[in-house]
């Protein structure tokens, strides 16, 4: 069976991409800017950029708007935008205790020093549909600031740094001492640089998880709290907040804060660790770009269950999690399906007419 | 590129943050035009040659977890740019797709390390005028976040020794 070349349907394919078109923008409702979906559909916006590993808000937002709100299809056309770029450098490597946060809690204390801070969330309130959403005036929101600010003038501004609370258990010997994931191997890989290989080193499987994609990584942490896996978490601390981005002037030498990125960080605490020394609890980590716990939390869970010594569940096996978590690779291969196969299926329908005519011979000669 | 742990500030001959590394923290602050203009007012001077045309990359961002292991954590888009004055050159990148913003750095950088501080001065106000209005914004936004702290009371006290932690935050 050779390959059949197709020709035609080049009509067809711009009919279809205009027809998309028609389908986002061709409603009686005004266009959406891309600064507008920036603003106000952040959760998006960043998810975006957490998937489709590139922080650029912006371009984010054009993205989400391009795909029409699917947020693969945006990480998708984002990460191939990233393709186009030239990689000008590296940060340099920075601890997230530099992070200035704007939401802060921990779930293991409830006395953490310097408090905790809900920040922006609708955690705590009740998920009833707000109607009034409907006529938003912009008026109305402008009073509703002023009014708010004036009412927090007299509170103290927040320290710029807050001490990690899993340093506190590190201090007194609680914490195992690192993670077992990859055979102890801590080379810094780049996964965009080189191909993952298992056991993958903890860069590499960090780094892996920080661009995965949220629904899959969820439902793979989730499966794992549920019982299949042995990690119950308690979060220790998570943290949305600004981390600085450093990078060395080719010039002076010097290194330069060049700008800041809003990170979520969950640092999630386990049962107790088995560990060759005294018994400990053990730390899974997450961290990805954007305002995005569910994520964070699903990848600090993914981190501790794949530093599990013997796999007994697809969440504890570092090779399944990891090829299995990035959105962009499993859309695509999930979407490849709707390519022709029609050679491929040619020859199974062959093959199926075949055995099915053998099978009538055989029943004739038996009567 | 090897890093240490330099602090990323520079101290001009004059004593004090250059002007550079405070535009930096503010620039983003700027509004439409207001870099445009600032550009105007040192090109003027006919001492600037872009080396480097803008140009958006890419920067890796590396971090490290709570066990001091870096891993890389995406990409970030920056903006970079070549100058010269007279025979000096500056770079500047920034975040994001700022062309203008990268331009403007590097021209700074380029006068700041040839000491032309008087061709700067236009530079140097309106650095100040952006760092009060971030100042007060950030100001604002730190006291809504604080405003969001919640304390608990409880007749049981937790048996942890937070002071281990070598600081308060009070």
């Amino acid at each position: 069976m050779g390959y059949v070349a197709v020709k035609g349907g080049a009509a067809a394919i711009e009919n279809a991409e205009q027809f998309s078109m028609i389908r986002r923008a061709g409603g009686a409702s005004e266009l959406l800017k891309p600064d507008q979906i920036r603003e106000q559909l952040h959760f998006a916006v960043d998810r975006v950029m957490s998937e489709g590993s590139l922080y650029a808000p912006e371009l984010a937002a054009l993205a989400f708007k391009q795909a029409a709100g699917d947020s693969l299809e945006a990480a998708f056309i984002l990460r191939s935008y990233r393709t186009t770029l030239p990689r000008l450098g590296y940060g340099a490597p920075m601890n997230t205790d530099g992070m200035r946060p704007i939401r802060r809690i921990s779930a293991a204390f409830k006395d953490i020093p310097g408090g905790q801070l809900l920040g922006p969330t609708p955690d705590y309130t009740l998920r009833l549909l707000d109607f009034d959403l409907k006529d938003e005036s912009p008026d109305h929101t402008r009073r509703m600031m002023a009014r708010l600010f004036k009412d927090t003038e007299l509170v103290d501004p927040l320290p710029e740094r807050f001490p990690k609370v899993v340093d506190m258990l590190r201090r007194e010997g609680l914490l195992v001492p690192r993670p077992s994931a990859g055979g102890k191997d801590d080379r810094l890989v780049d996964i965009t640089r080189q191909a993952l290989t298992f056991p993958a080193p903890r860069s590499a499987q960090l780094q892996t998880l920080a661009r995965g994609e949220t629904g899959g990584m969820l439902a793979l942490a989730y499966s794992n709290m549920r019982g299949y896996g042995s990690v119950h978490p308690v979060i220790g601390e998570l943290r949305v907040g600004y981390l600085p981005l450093r990078y060395c002037n080719h010039v002076t030498g010097e290194v330069e804060t060049i700008g800041d990125m809003l990170v979520t960080e969950a640092e999630v605490i386990s049962r107790i660790g088995e560990t060759d020394g005294p018994a400990r609890f053990s730390l899974g980590y997450g961290l990805c770009f954007g305002h995005n716990e569910t994520k964070a939390i699903a990848m600090a869970v993914l981190d501790r269950a794949v530093a599990t010594g013997e796999p007994a569940t697809p969440s504890e096996d570092q090779e399944f999690v990891l090829t299995h978590v990035d959105g962009i690779e499993s859309m695509g291969f999930c979407n490849h399906y709707k390519l022709p196969h029609y050679v491929t299926f040619q020859s199974e329908l062959d093959r199926l007419r075949n055995i099915q005519a053998g099978q009538a011979k055989g029943e004739e000669i038996r009567s | 590129m090897k890093y240490t742990d330099s602090e990323d500030r520079r101290t001009p001959p004059n004593g004090g943050e250059s002007i550079k590394s405070r535009l930096l923290r503010v620039i983003g602050s700027a509004v439409s035009g207001q870099v445009a203009a600032l550009l105007d007012g040192l090109w003027a001077s006919g001492r600037f040659v872009v080396q480097r045309e803008p140009r958006c990359g890419l920067i890796m961002c590396t971090v490290r977890d709570p066990f001091d292991t870096p891993f890389h954590l995406g990409e970030v888009l920056v903006s970079q740019a070549e100058v010269r004055c007279d025979r000096q050159p500056g770079c500047g990148v920034v975040c994001g797709d700022a062309p203008e913003q990268a331009l403007l750095l590097a021209a700074v950088e380029a006068a700041e390390l040839l000491g032309c501080a008087e061709m700067l001065a236009p530079v140097a106000d309106a650095v100040r005028r952006l760092e009060q209005t971030k100042a007060d914004h950030a100001a604002r936004l730190s006291r809504l976040a604080a405003a969001t702290r919640v304390r608990f009371d409880s007749m049981k006290k937790e048996r942890v020794d937070f002071d281990s932690l070598g600081e308060s935050c009070e």
